[in-house]
This record gives C-alpha cells, structure tokens and sequence, in this order.
C-alpha cells in the first residue's frame, strides 16, 4: 500500500531540509503561475558601452518609456484606459452630431474605432511578448484533485529524489499531472481523478490502469502536443491534452551515445495547456528522467519474498 | 575518482521524438503563445505600422473630403479626427516602446580557458553523482560553459572552462571568493543573482578563475553555506526557464551537500 498525500502533504515525511526548504518539496506547486508583468521603465536607458562591438545604431526611444507612478495601476495597461476613454469620447461626439452625420466623419469614427479595438487588446499582446499568458491549470480540470503517491517500496533517499523531481517538474513547466514508473508505478503527483474507490491505494489502481494503455508500451519518446484526451486512454485526468511520455533507457541512451537497453522506466508529464512543452522544457525534462530512474526500486514481489 | 554513470557524450540542442499525428479531421490547436514568440519581430511592429496607417488615412480622410484644414471645436467631424488621431498616436507610441524594448539576439562567444574537472574526494558517491549529473545537464541545455560548487569553504566541484595559469586550469580560492562581495550579497538577499551582461560589472574580478571573456554568470546561493556560479558564453544567455532550473538544482544540491563531510583534498 503506498502513501498517499492528500492536497498536498505526504505523511510521515522521510524529508528532512534546512529552513524546510526539502520538505517544501512535499508541498504542491502553485498551478497559477503568476507571469512577470512588465512595467515601463524609468527613463534612462542602459545603453550599450563602446566595449559592445555589437552596438547597432538605432532610434533612442527611451523617453516615451515612462510610469505614471500610480500606486496598483500596470503602465501596461495604459494603451487599454486611453482606448477606452477616446473611445467613449468617439461615441459621445458621434451621437451629439445630430441627425446628419456625413461620410467623412463615419469614416473618421471608424478608423477611430479600429483603433480602439486594437489600443483595447495591446496589454495582452505585450504580456504574452514578454513571456506572460499561461493558463491556470486548477481552473481547467474542475473534476481534478491534488495527489501525491510514492511506492512504499523505495528507500527514503529515493523517495527524497522522487519528491523533489516531481515537485520541479510540476513548478518549472507546464506539467500538471507526473508519472514516474520503474518496472512499476513508483510515483503519481499532481491533478489526478481519483475515484473515491480508489483512494486507499492510488498507484495500484493507476498502474493497473496505465499498463492496459498502449502509451505503456510505447518505447519511444512520445510528444502529443495537444488533443491527447481524443486518443481515449482511461488514465487521462478531465481537461488534460498534451502528453509527453520520455523513456529512461531512450533519455540515457541520447547522451551516452550507447544502444539503448529495453527496460521498463519511464517518465511521463500530462498538461491541461496545449503544446506545453517547448524544446527547452523537453531537454530539462529528458536530463531529469535521466535522474529520476537512474536506481532501479525492489519490485512489489521482492518485498514480499 | 568514482566511476560516473554519465558519459559525456555529443551535446544535443534539439530534441525529436515521435509526435502522434492528429486526427485528420480535426485542425491543429492554434497556440496563440507560439504564435506571438515565433512571429516576435512582425507583432512588435505591427502596432507602429497599424497606428501609422491610422494617422495617414485620417489625414488623407480630411484632405480629400473638402474639409477646410482648421481645427474647429465646434464641428463633430474635427473633434472625430482629432480623437482618431490621439488614439493612432497610442498606438504608435506603444509599438515604439515594444521596438525599444526588443531583446537583441544573444551571440554566443567562443571562451578562452582550459578543461577542467575537480571534485572533492571526500563526497559520497550519490553526491559526486548528483553533482556531476547537475554539471552535465546545465552544460547540455543552457549556455553553461564553466560551473563551479562551493559548500562549507571547499571547492567542491570545478568544471568546463577555467582561466589558465602555467597551462594549467586555475583552482578556486574558495576562502577568499566567500568573503568577496558577490558572494557575500548573494547569501544576504538568499535570491539568485543573474549577471547577464558580466564585462559591466567590476565584481568580476572576484570569478577570476573563469575564462575571462565570461558573457553572463547565475550566482545560486546553496543555503547559507554555498554557492553555485553557473558561467555562460552568451550574454543575456540565461533565460527565465534556465534560471528557475537553476534555483531548483540548487535546492537539491543543497539539502544532498549539507549531509556531506569534506576534507581537504580535491581530485582531478
């Protein structure tokens, strides 16, 4: 029977870190990733020195970057309280004119209104430029909730491994369900739907689940950047679409340069956000896996013989 | 030196694997996050050319109507061109300010130094084998070229490129870099300190046991007895995802080096 963490914490913690920073690991990772707003910058900017050989000429525009300085307000958002106030004085100057309005000025309103449209949606283009935009991953799977399982089979530093990895996994990417099996299931984390039947033992329900999924005995990095709830695996929590599946003997094998050996681990990360992982997080993904399985856990049975 | 589970082996920038194909039917997601970040250059300047059009066609709007060129407050097609023409400046204003603040590409620079690899003796094998792992996944994913450990005073590991001294790498004066400044403010603010652009700050000089044309450096505090310098050959090379990367790493490496004792002795 594994331990299972309910929301968040596993209990008894075999964790032990200064100023809690490993037993935060047990913790759960905020989902609502805040993304970095961007505030316009005091003027000056840092230009480049002469020791820059790279310094191209170009149009010093610093002094239209400015903040207005008021206390809760994003100066990104500027270009959306302007659109809409100018907007509003379109429409008000539009219905004071009268009953004739020619055509020179509808076309002005017009052009003014485009405008509009577009000064309305630059603060969220600008946030997605500057890296913003993610999804909050809680709000999309409504039906998922919080586990964290590990195999009672592993030895407290593989359980610290395991612990640590999955909580990186679910912080620095857009991973909201891990997977980590070694011959068997070792590790569930994340946003799972759990079925109140199942919830004295997670992983042995989950694992038996996974092992009729044909992804189990895939092989082979397998990347489903989105619509990965349409390929019917039973396993899949609500809301999930991307699925990433890395193999350790493929991930060892890529940088060893040697044959890769059949073994039964892998690493597996499901998200609710489409094309969740870039080739950055793909590389960060595949050099854990390598980290992850690099032991090999006495099975069930070894524990019983 | 124990043996090391990781080879080195040929450094792989990009990854491939097996993408399930979609249903034929169906369209591909359009992911509006990719869209924006593969098409950077277009979206900053789309709002520059889109307020610039305004401007004109407002202009063009008034001359070619017949309407006398005097700004009249008491007529709604003038105060109509008038608000047109404040919001096109809003717009060009903006895209102006998405130009200014474009990231030019980082170039990576060849570093003058020597291959090196020290580590301390004294660590235990699932230590040595979880630093060198960190070592081997920062060169393979980021711009790492050099990466060195400093815990309790003792250089723990020094790898990839070091300055050279009688051809050989230089070592780490670890008592003195911990009282350095750099150190010294990293352990007081217990954040990470990215040095994007390190040539600009005259603390390099405490690093003088890297390659000196070092382009950026991630200084990551090990709790309060380590520090992790993660040194790259390109300016502003270190990207957000690699820096958050690198704090966790430095979690981890933490709470393993905390359980070790060191001695004296490095090993090459």
């Amino acid at each position: 029977m594994a331990c299972v963490g309910w929301n968040g914490y596993l209990f008894p913690s075999p964790v032990h870190g200064r100023n809690n920073v490993t037993s935060r690991l047990l913790d759960q990772p905020s989902f609502a990733r805040a993304s970095s707003t961007s505030h316009a910058v005091l003027a000056p900017v840092l230009r480049a020195t002469s020791e820059d050989q790279q310094a191209s000429p170009s149009v010093d525009v610093s002094v239209f970057r400015f903040t207005l300085g008021i206390p809760g307000f994003n100066d990104s958002d500027l270009p959306r309280v302007l659109g809409i106030a100018f907007g509003a004085i379109l429409v008000l100057n539009h219905f004071l004119t009268g009953d004739y309005v020619t055509a020179a000025q509808w076309r002005s309103e017009i052009i003014g209104l485009c405008n509009v449209i577009f000064s309305i949606s630059l603060p969220s283009i600008g946030m997605r430029l500057n890296g913003g935009g993610q999804v909050n991953a809680a709000s999309s799977m409504p039906r998922s909730r919080q586990i964290f399982a590990l195999s009672k089979t592993l030895s407290s530093e593989e359980k610290e491994e395991l612990a640590w990895g999955t909580y990186v996994l679910l912080k620095n990417t857009r991973a909201t369900s891990v997977v980590v099996w070694n011959e068997h299931l070792i590790c569930a984390r994340g946003l799972w739907d759990i079925p109140d039947e199942a919830s004295k033992d997670v992983l042995e329900w989950l694992e038996e689940i996974l092992r009729k999924s044909p992804l189990f005995s895939s092989g082979t990095l397998t990347y489903i950047p989105s619509k990965a709830d349409k390929q019917g695996w039973s396993f899949l929590p609500t809301g999930t679409v991307c699925s990433l599946l890395i193999p350790s003997d493929w991930a060892t094998a890529e940088e060893t340069g040697k044959q890769p050996q059949v073994t039964n681990a892998f690493l597996l990360c499901l998200s609710s956000t489409p094309n969740a992982f870039n080739q950055k997080d793909l590389l960060w993904i595949k050099w854990l896996a390598i980290k992850l399985m690099k032991s090999r856990p006495l099975s069930r049975n070894e524990i019983k013989a | 030196m124990p043996i090391l589970p990781f080879m080195k082996g040929a450094r792989t920038p990009s990854i491939t694997c097996r993408q399930i194909d979609q249903n034929s039917k169906s369209k591909a997601v359009f992911n509006l996050d990719d869209w924006i970040e593969k098409n950077d250059v277009i979206v900053r300047v789309a709002p520059t050319i889109f307020g610039g059009c305004s401007f004109l066609l407002v202009i063009a709007n008034r001359t070619f109507s017949g309407i006398p060129p005097v700004a009249d407050a008491s007529s709604a097609q003038s105060r109509a061109d008038v608000v047109a023409l404040l919001l096109a400046a809003t717009v060009v204003l903006t895209g102006l300010v998405w130009l200014s603040v474009k990231p030019r590409k980082p170039i990576p620079v060849k570093l003058i130094g020597v291959d090196c690899l020290r580590l301390d003796s004294s660590l235990p094998a699932n230590a040595t084998a979880e630093v060198i792992w960190a070592w081997e996944a920062l060169e393979r994913v980021s711009c790492c070229r050099s990466l060195v450990i400093v815990y309790r005073g003792h250089t723990v590991l020094q790898a990839g490129l070091a300055s050279e001294v009688d051809g050989e790498a230089k070592e780490v004066d670890s008592s003195n870099l911990i009282k350095g400044s750099l150190c010294q403010a990293v352990w007081r603010s217990e954040k990470q300190s990215y040095l994007a652009n390190l040539p600009l700050y005259p603390g390099r000089y405490e690093l003088n046991f890297l390659p000196s044309n070092t382009q950026a450096v991630v200084l990551q505090p090990l709790g309060d007895e380590g520090i992790m310098i993660v040194a790259g050959d390109t300016v502003r090379g270190f990207g957000q995802r690699d820096q958050v990367w690198i704090s966790s790493i430095g979690e981890k490496l933490d709470a393993t080096l905390q359980k070790c004792a060191f001695s004296n002795d490095v090993v090459s």
